[in-house]
């Protein structure tokens, strides 16, 4: 069975690379179709029973990560929006039963349908690099050391992510940015989760497991509802350059708000989903404060920081982001509009998706059962903070829009900036950020570098397996 | 049920102190922000002609703050919101309504007050891990970044001289951040919000440390009415200390050029992993 399978992915495989000679309009679609076949094919590995692939445990956690990349790559995202929906829902559910080749033939499938844009295969490569670091750690080689290689890798890179996104100059520079931030978010959580099982602090391994996990699933459902907004932006506007592009709100209310909620996300304000995220990664790393001597020990405090730097990171470049593009002034004169419907529906499902596990990431939380018992972590105590936190901000915001309410009603007018009219057709701008003298420019790696990579990764899981 | 009943006065008084202590602190009658606030409020809100969701930035700004203000304890402990009034929470409220005042800002259209809050913005970012770092070491002191637990640990163990260095580096990264973002045009009632939020954030911070630094005379919600009053008279006396010496840093915050403000939050970083290494290599050594 296991044979058959791969052969099956394997001749998807075939029918993708034939797909990217399709035209346009059907290569999203071709592509989602893959998709779903993949699935099938992952579905049908289910039923073939996970005991007789005992080597490739851990297997809910590579579907969680299969699901977010999915998630992630929405193939030709404008032009084949209802298929991509149908893919990602399909994939929503197939998270839930979890099966050992999911991830196999997902994140084959997945990286057909992006492979024209470059973006999946790197965001593949994230997983796979996601899901050896797992294997490896979880598995009892260099418990410690690798939970700590994992925490460093994944901070350094957040950190990196975050300083090219709140410098990115143009709308698609920003989306890789993001992308390397939350997902070196997501290691470091796999990082303290690895070197705190290592140590026997079983809590703080639970924590750093769920944080990396959620960090994946809401990471990958804000990034893919940000392209969308920026490639309905980037379509409407007529340019990427975000000094050119302004002032989006009145003109696409539905784009916009579907980033505020994502943007609202990643930036790991509360009562959005990030936070949850941003919560249970500091609480992993509050409860991990035992492990080693006082110099791993103070290293955690430093680590602590550095998440620290790079949720400030995060919010700056999402408010610098939104800011500019959703109210800053505008100056390309196009008429813009919402996309149509179908995207219309993919950003509305997004954005509701991203709502949802902000409200209630205890209940996401509950699908990392499987892994956290394959990995021999105890089960968690439930996560209501967040839910509770947006209940008392909905709360508070009713009060004060009821006391408010009270008072005469506000009107419009003109504004002044600086003792003349305001205008929202002021020369463009893009405020400085930190004075750094090291920017990063974020682009997507190639396919030549995602393929070492994957090698690299590759040799160094089989040199560690041979080594034990 | 006592610690339901509880956050009724609790409100009332955190509500009441905030303008009452900009008044105590400013110049003038301590009456006058209540009058300021009175005056504007009755008097309707002007919003910029092209803004769009510029109207609910009042509503975020005051709302996030309210929320803080329901979780920092001030009288009694064991009120119906301790098991959720996490610090780590309370930090992110604070950071939400900050960025609701700086889209409001960008969505005032203005360039002076886009910029101004741009740098309020990096502010904000900057400030955020000599926030959280502190929180770290009191996490590790006390086994929680819950307040309730953590207070009452705090009471028991007494203030370890790591903790101190820690509440010191909290202070200066509150001193960085300063107790007002940018002015985005706000007018008539949304100003007055707006301002009202500015002196609960105020209050709800010098409560926060009243409560850490400061951990006696505080009630326990079953304990009764002459409990909860000793509680209030030593809430009361703890403001006005803190209050004296927050309105001292204000005016050395005060004479700072902008410049060097971010600086001012490296520094309350820098102090805070001293008070990290202080604390990890006195548990190493016991």
């Amino acid at each position: 069975v296991l044979i058959a399978l791969l052969l099956i992915a394997g001749a998807l495989a075939v029918l993708g690379a034939v797909s990217l000679y399709v035209p346009p309009p059907w290569a999203g679609r071709a592509g989602a179709a893959l998709l779903l076949a993949g699935l099938g094919v992952a579905v049908a590995a289910l039923f073939t029973g996970p005991a007789e692939l005992g080597p490739l445990r851990l297997d809910g956690l590579a579907a969680w990560t299969a699901a977010a990349i999915l998630i992630a790559s929405s193939p030709a995202i404008l032009a084949a929006a209802t298929w991509s929906l149908l893919a990602a829902s399909a994939a929503l559910l197939t998270v839930l039963v979890a099966s050992p080749l999911f991830a196999a033939g997902l994140l084959v499938t997945a990286a057909i349908t992006g492979w024209q844009r470059g973006r999946v295969p790197a965001l593949a490569l994230g997983a796979g690099c996601f899901y050896a670091v797992a294997r490896l750690g979880y598995s009892g080689v260099l418990a410690i050391g690798w939970g700590l290689l994992a925490l460093g890798a994944g901070l350094g890179a957040a950190i990196a992510g975050g300083v090219a996104a709140a410098g990115a100059r143009r709308l698609g520079d920003a989306a890789p940015a993001i992308a390397a931030l939350v997902t070196g978010l997501a290691i470091a959580g796999l990082g303290v989760s690895i070197a705190a099982r290592g140590a026997d602090l079983l809590p703080a391994a639970t924590l750093g497991l769920e944080a990396a996990l959620l960090f994946l699933l809401t990471g990958a459902v804000s990034l893919a509802a940000l392209e969308l907004a920026g490639l309905a932006i980037r379509a409407a506007a007529g340019t990427g350059e975000i000094a050119q592009v302004g002032r989006m709100w009145p003109a696409m209310p539905a784009t916009c708000l579907s980033a505020l909620i994502a943007a609202a996300s990643v930036a790991a304000l509360p009562p959005f989903s990030g936070f949850a995220s941003f919560y249970l990664l500091l609480q992993a790393l509050f409860a991990a404060n035992r492990i080693g001597g006082v110099f791993v020990q103070f290293a955690f405090a430093c680590a602590a920081a550095a998440v620290c730097i790079a949720a400030g990171l995060a919010a700056l470049a999402m408010l610098r982001l939104l800011g500019l593009t959703l109210f800053g002034p505008r100056l390309a004169g196009s008429p813009a509009r919402d996309p149509a419907g179908d995207a219309r529906l993919l950003m509305a499902v997004l954005a509701a998706l991203a709502a949802a596990l902000g409200l209630a990431p205890g209940a996401a939380l509950l699908l990392a059962n499987p892994v956290l018992s394959e990995a021999g972590l105890p089960a968690p105590a439930p996560l209501l903070l967040p839910t509770f936190a947006a209940g008392l901000l909905t709360a508070a915001f009713a009060a004060v829009w009821g006391v408010m309410r009270q008072a005469p009603q506000a009107r419009r007018g003109p504004v002044w900036d600086g003792g003349r009219p305001g205008s929202a057709e002021l020369a463009p701008y893009v405020p400085g950020l930190l004075a750094l003298r090291w920017r990063p420019t974020p682009r997507w790696p190639t396919l030549r570098e995602c393929l070492a990579g994957a090698v690299l990764t590759l040799a160094v899981v089989l040199i560690v397996m041979v080594a034990r | 049920m006592m610690g339901a009943i509880a956050l009724v006065p609790h409100m009332a008084l955190m509500l009441a102190a905030a303008p009452l202590l900009a008044g105590l602190l400013g110049p003038g009658s301590p009456a006058q922000p209540w009058r300021d606030l009175r005056r504007l409020f009755r008097k309707p809100g002007i919003w910029p002609e092209a803004a769009g969701p510029f109207a609910a930035a009042p509503v975020v700004i005051l709302g996030a703050t309210l929320a803080a203000a329901v979780l920092v304890p001030s009288f009694t402990l064991e009120m119906a919101t301790a098991p959720m009034s996490d610090l780590v929470l309370i930090a992110m409220l604070f950071g939400l309504s900050r960025a609701a005042v700086v889209l409001a800002a960008f969505d005032a259209g203005t360039g002076t007050a886009s910029l101004a809050s741009m740098r309020v913005a990096v502010l904000g970012a900057t400030a955020l891990p000599g926030l959280l770092v502190p929180v770290l070491v009191l996490a590790a002191a006390t086994g929680t970044s819950l307040l309730d637990p953590a207070i009452a640990a705090l009471r028991e163990s007494g203030v370890h001289p790591a903790l101190a260095l820690a509440a010191t580096a909290a202070a200066i990264t509150c001193v960085a951040l300063g107790d007002a973002g940018p002015e985005p045009d706000f007018a008539g009632r949304d100003l007055a919000v707006v301002t009202f939020a500015g002196q609960l954030r105020y209050v709800t911070v010098l409560s926060l440390l009243a409560a850490l630094a400061l951990p006696f005379g505080l009630a326990q919600a079953e304990g009764g009415l002459d409990t909860w009053l000793v509680g209030a008279a030593c809430w009361a006396v703890k403001m006005g200390v803190l209050a004296v010496a927050a309105g001292a840093l204000r005016r050395l915050r005060a004479g700072l050029r902008a410049e060097r403000v971010p600086e001012l939050a490296l520094l309350g970083l820098i102090v805070a992993l001293i008070a990290a290494a202080l604390f990890l290599a006195g548990q190493g050594a016991a």
